[in-house]
């Protein structure tokens, strides 16, 4: 090792100075290269790319702002709240509404009410002195208003005074009952009879 | 490298410092840093004089000198040496160059143990070299000097003109001179220095107070110094004779013997000075030095008188009066070496084991540096890549647990809005309903408000048209009411009253039916016919 190292610094102290000079510059850059090639670029490409990665990262968490996001529940939250109170409020009114609308307790139709009214028209027909010739009900169900239904249609003829036809019309609008006349047909037969023909709708609600 | 003191290497045990007075122990550590050097005895060395011409310049006198050496003095070719030599300036156009070869071999196994401790020795000269030191620090005048160094294995006499080496006679060492006068070895330094070569003090104590000698007379002659030294060699081998008579046959042998064998040294030493005489021009000698750790040999430098040496000053030396007696020649080898190391005489150096540059100051080293720095330079960008890429990857890691936690609160976030907007939405979607339903009543109310007044209206109507027919005394045949909508009403009238109808007409318009008309009149025989359609 040493006579190795003996020649070597012979060698050396026998080249030029220019040369061994030359010689140290040629070592440095092939060293420096040989890193470069080895290590450097890889490096330096990775660098780029972590570089770009963290940049990716920043921007995604600049883009993914939890606060907007706080801010939209905030906005709900506020928003649920006065729809609250407006539901508590439209509640309210349409409680008072119902409840009104149940003091009605005419508007409301049952077979009960049906057979009275059926009843209290004949009843009144002979106390005006109308001769009933025939008094036809037909159950319907009809959608006829919002919670308002057509439930039946009544068709009456009689004979008797126009007087009379006319009381037994006021006792029907009289009735606390749902009920629109539909048609009345006032005329005298052939025998001088005066004949009437009413046909009417009673109406039903339902809350 | 420190040069105020020096480090003799004694051998590798014994190693000193020395600061030219006085020795000192040796550090066990870092005496790299001192100036280092040994002496080489002369046994292992071959040397070899001659002349060689003052133009020739060092490079080729080197290269002739090692020629001379293997071609004149008999150099074994197949054997390495280190040569080295010293110049001794001569009149007239040659030089003389006195060269020393000593096997590499030999000295690296002299020296294996202290290499293994030092790694170098800066300076190994030859042991008779030595004395030139003193003259470097003064410690004796330049003269024209011999050296006579006696010891058990190494003698040598050292010839010295005006402070300058000349040339190096090996002499008997007190070993072999043991030997020869047939005395044990042990004893023969003791012999030497208590008798030498006076016959009076090899008289035991009995003898000598038999015989009181008397003290020789001298009769002093400025003119011929040397006659009075033969008087006085006369007398005292007249008195040395009286003395010889009384010494025993062993003493008297031991004596001869010691003076057969002191007076070759001389002899041998004489003719060397004669030899050189004519080479270096040495006219006289002005000191003859006993070299012996300040030991005289009584009676040995008076021997040199006899060989025309009756002026020159004979002496022991002793240089080194803070030393003690064992370490005195030491310590002229210390002061060679230091003298060497500060510059102030440079002698023939046989060192094969010298010391190594700083290896940063070696092409190896600058050539070590060039590729360390190289890695260094080539590596940076890869540790910055390294810590930057770790660096990267930990933010990396820390924005992706931020974004992963954000999208879970976000996933949160988003499930609670959709809950929220859901729950909101039902609410609008309850109001809506609840509105639609009051809406729905309000239809129901107006369709109750709407019935009520059909009935009204119908009633007016049958009313209405009953008071104007009266009103008019018209008769109808037929009243058709179409609930709230209007009637047909059937008028049957006389002629005469004909004009009635238009009144009954006008009567229903007056009470503010809108439409009244008739679309048909039709006399029939004696009355008329009218059917009058009434719209409110």
């Amino acid at each position: 090792m040493n006579e190795q190292l003996e020649q070597v610094e012979q060698q050396l102290e026998d080249m030029p100075l220019a040369q061994r000079i030359g010689l140290y510059v040629v070592i440095l850059g092939c060293i420096v290269y040989m890193s470069w090639n080895l290590f450097g670029e890889d490096m330096s490409n990775e660098i780029s790319t972590k570089e770009e990665t963290i940049t990716s990262l920043h921007q995604k968490l600049k883009k993914n702002s939890i606060k907007s996001l706080e801010k939209a529940i905030k906005k709900a939250k506020k928003e649920q709240l006065k729809l609250t109170e407006d539901i508590t409020n439209l509640n309210f009114k349409d409680q008072f509404i119902k409840s009104k609308l149940d003091a009605l307790g005419f508007i409301y139709f049952s077979q009960k009410g049906k057979a009275e009214v059926l009843d209290n028209i004949l009843k009144e027909s002979l106390k005006n002195s109308l001769n009933v010739e025939y008094i036809v009900s037909v159950d319907t169900n009809i959608k006829f208003a919002p919670h308002i239904t057509q439930r039946q249609e009544i068709e009456i003829q009689a004979t008797g005074s126009f007087k009379g036809i006319l009381s037994l019309l006021q006792y029907v609008d009289s009735l606390q009952t749902l009920m629109q006349l539909k048609t009345l047909s006032v005329y005298i037969d052939d025998d001088s009879n005066t004949v009437c023909n009413i046909k009417l709708i009673q109406y039903g609600a339902n809350l | 490298m420190i040069t105020n003191e020096i480090l003799f290497i004694v051998d590798e045990e014994n190693q000193l410092l020395f600061d030219g007075v006085k020795f000192k122990e040796a550090p066990s550590k870092d005496t790299k840093e001192y100036f280092s050097g040994a002496v080489l005895p002369s046994s292992f060395i071959k040397t070899y004089g001659m002349k060689i011409p003052k133009t020739i310049p060092e490079e080729k006198m080197e290269m002739q000198v090692e020629m001379s050496m293997y071609e004149d003095s008999g150099l074994d070719p197949e054997v390495e040496y280190k040569i080295s030599s010293s110049i001794i300036e001569l009149e007239g156009d040659d030089n003389f160059v006195e060269a020393y070869a000593c096997e590499v071999s030999e000295l690296e196994e002299k020296f294996e143990k202290v290499i293994k401790k030092n790694s170098h020795v800066d300076t190994i000269f030859p042991a008779p070299l030595a004395y030139t030191s003193l003259y470097a620090y003064e410690k004796l005048e330049k003269s024209n000097d011999i050296f006579i160094h006696l010891s058990e294995e190494n003698s040598y006499a050292v010839i010295f003109k005006d402070g300058k080496y000349i040339s190096t006679n090996s002499i008997p060492s007190l070993n072999e001179l043991a030997k020869k006068i047939e005395v044990s070895p042990s004893e023969i330094r003791e012999h030497l220095t208590t008798k030498g070569i006076k016959a009076e003090l090899y008289l035991d104590e009995s003898q000598q107070e038999v015989s009181q000698p008397s003290a020789p007379k001298i009769e002093e002659n400025d003119d011929s110094y040397g006659e009075d030294i033969l008087l006085f060699k006369d007398e005292e081998q007249t008195v040395g004779s009286s003395i010889e008579d009384k010494l025993n046959p062993l003493q008297k042998e031991l004596l001869d013997k010691t003076s057969d064998e002191l007076s070759k040294v001389v002899d041998r030493i004489a003719r060397t000075i004669s030899h050189k005489r004519g080479v270096f021009k040495l006219e006289n000698i002005d000191n003859i030095y006993l070299d012996m750790q300040t030991d005289d040999i009584p009676g040995f430098l008076e021997l040199f008188s006899a060989y025309g040496y009756e002026e020159s000053k004979k002496s022991v030396l002793d240089v080194f009066p803070e030393i003690q007696k064992e370490q005195k020649h030491l310590a002229m080898y210390a002061l060679c070496v230091l003298a060497n190391a500060q510059g102030l005489c440079v002698v023939a150096n046989l060192s094969i084991f010298d010391r190594k540059p700083p290896f940063l100051k070696t092409h190896v080293g600058v050539f070590s540096m060039v590729l360390l720095a190289s890695f260094i330079v080539a590596s940076a960008y890869p540790i910055y890549g390294y810590l930057t890429i770790q660096t990267l990857t930990q933010k990396e890691i820390e924005l992706k647990q931020n974004l992963s936690k954000m999208e879970k609160a976000t996933q949160k976030l988003q499930l609670n809005l959709k809950k929220e907007r859901k729950i909101r939405d039902s609410l609008k979607k309850d109001k809506a309903g609840i509105i639609k339903e009051m809406r729905t009543y309000d239809a129901m109310v107006d369709t109750l408000l709407s019935l009520k007044e059909d009935t009204l209206k119908h009633q007016k109507i049958i009313r209405d048209i009953d008071m104007s027919l009266k009103k008019y005394s018209l008769s109808s045949k037929h009243l058709d009411v179409n609930g709230s909508n209007g009637a047909i009403v059937q008028i049957v009238t006389k002629y005469k009253k004909r004009d009635d109808i238009a009144k009954f007409m006008q009567e229903l318009l007056n009470l503010g039916y809108t439409t009244v008309q008739t679309n048909k009149i039709e006399k029939n025989e004696t009355y008329y016919e009218s059917f009058v359609e009434i719209q409110p």
